[in-house]
């Protein structure tokens, strides 16, 4: 999994890139465990627009990161999801609580 | 005071006329309405415009969905019909009407409609709600109407409810439609996979072959994530590979995981996890994108066949 870290102000935006499946998840997940361990944010971002899939196991790791920031005081919120991404939000009910919640 | 315990209630109403169908159920309806219950229609399309007519004047109070569409894979129904509607209305008692088995339901289908209708009775064990099941008399064979008793603790007939002598265990129940799936044909194309690496290749290989059978690129999305989702399941849950077969047929494009696990909770799937818990929506996604899932579960080994329709 490729990424990019940008900072907007008291923002972090993470951008992966390409496929998140449960092959590169456990990468993912300790990307965002890292951001939020780290606390030197109040929002952090998941610019999802450069990912082209996304199945359950990095959904999975998605909400555990939203879980896990919740609990330090950080708003973690999914954004720009294309469509393949949106479709998989969709489906398991987790737009309102990951993209727009 | 009295405290009520919430009751479940999940008759199946044998009808062979429409006036038959009209008066049982709007009379279902009419009576939940009355008493302020949330209610949901979901019948397949010719009958649920004869309800929509029939319920005009209550219709403001009623929830409508095609069964044809909403419910075409029945495994889809328990979660992303019957829940989601008890969810939006937490707290209170839903009557719906739910017909998911008619006459057009094919052999393939059959075995998954009837354990998804023994399933309900696990699943709405305990719960305050009413689902009333109509079955076609007229169009159905008799092992299909056979299998409706199995299925449902009462039944309606001739207007007259009566306990169903047949009724067992909602498991013991579902374990008789866990039957073996057709052949895979000679034809289908074929992958193996043994570890998550092996996963971009499988999703290359279904979404080629999806769009060559001339499904939209959404459709072929959808199917790419379901044959995913079943293979990465192998990987989660046994110790070696699977095989994934893709085949055409008629008005259909047939996707197929055979592997050594043993998925033996026949709810599996059906029961949306909440929104904060990270696990278990990969067979979920499955159910809600595809045409059709039937499962075959074995000790030794478990096949689980997807249709999307063309």
């Amino acid at each position: 999994m490729d990424w990019t870290i940008a900072r907007e102000d008291d923002t972090l935006v993470l951008s992966p890139e390409g496929d998140l499946d449960v092959a590169n998840a456990a990468v993912l997940r300790e990307v965002l465990q890292q951001i939020v361990d780290r606390r030197d944010c109040t929002r952090l971002d998941i610019d999802m627009s450069a990912v082209t899939f996304l199945d359950s196991s990095a959904l999975g790791v998605l909400v555990a990161a939203r879980r896990a920031a919740d609990a330090k005081g950080i708003t973690l919120r999914v954004r720009e999801p294309g469509p393949m991404v949106r479709m998989v939000l969709e489906v398991t009910n987790l737009y309102e609580s990951l993209v727009t919640g | 005071m009295i405290t009520e315990l919430a009751q479940f209630d999940h008759p199946g109403l044998l009808y062979t006329t429409r006036q038959e169908y009209l008066r049982g159920t709007t009379g279902f309806v009419r009576s939940a309405v009355a008493a302020g219950d949330p209610v949901l229609v979901a019948v397949p399309g010719p009958n649920l415009s004869a309800l929509r007519d029939a319920l005009a004047d209550v219709g403001a109070a009623v929830t409508f969905a095609d069964m044809a569409a909403d419910g075409r894979n029945p495994g889809r129904i328990i979660p992303g019909v019957l829940l989601a509607f008890a969810a939006r209305h937490a707290g209170r008692r839903v009557s719906i009407i739910g017909e998911p088995i008619w006459p057009g339901r094919s052999d393939v289908e059959y075995p998954a409609c009837a354990a998804h209708e023994a399933m309900i009775n696990a699943v709405f064990a305990g719960r305050d709600a009413a689902i009333l099941c109509p079955y076609d008399a007229s169009g159905l064979d008799r092992p299909r109407l056979h299998d409706a008793w199995r299925t449902h603790p009462v039944m309606i007939v001739g207007g007259a409810r009566r306990p169903s002598p047949w009724y067992g265990d909602p498991y013991r129940t579902a374990e008789n439609f866990n039957q073996p799936l057709p052949d895979v044909p000679d034809r289908a194309g074929v992958w193996r996979y043994t570890q998550p690496s092996d996963l971009a290749a499988i999703r290359r290989f279904v979404s080629a072959r999806a769009l060559a059978a001339g499904l939209s690129a959404d459709r072929a999305d959808d199917l790419t994530l379901a044959a995913n989702e079943l293979a990465e399941n192998t990987l989660r849950h046994t110790g070696s590979g699977g095989r994934l077969s893709v085949w055409l047929e008629p008005g259909l494009l047939v996707c197929q995981i055979d592997d050594h696990g043993h998925l033996a909770d026949p709810l599996a799937g059906r029961i949306p996890p909440p929104a904060k818990t990270e696990g278990g929506r990969g067979l979920i996604l499955a159910h809600e994108l595809c045409d059709l899932v039937r499962i075959h579960a074995r000790p030794d080994g478990t096949s689980i066949r997807v249709h999307i329709r063309l």
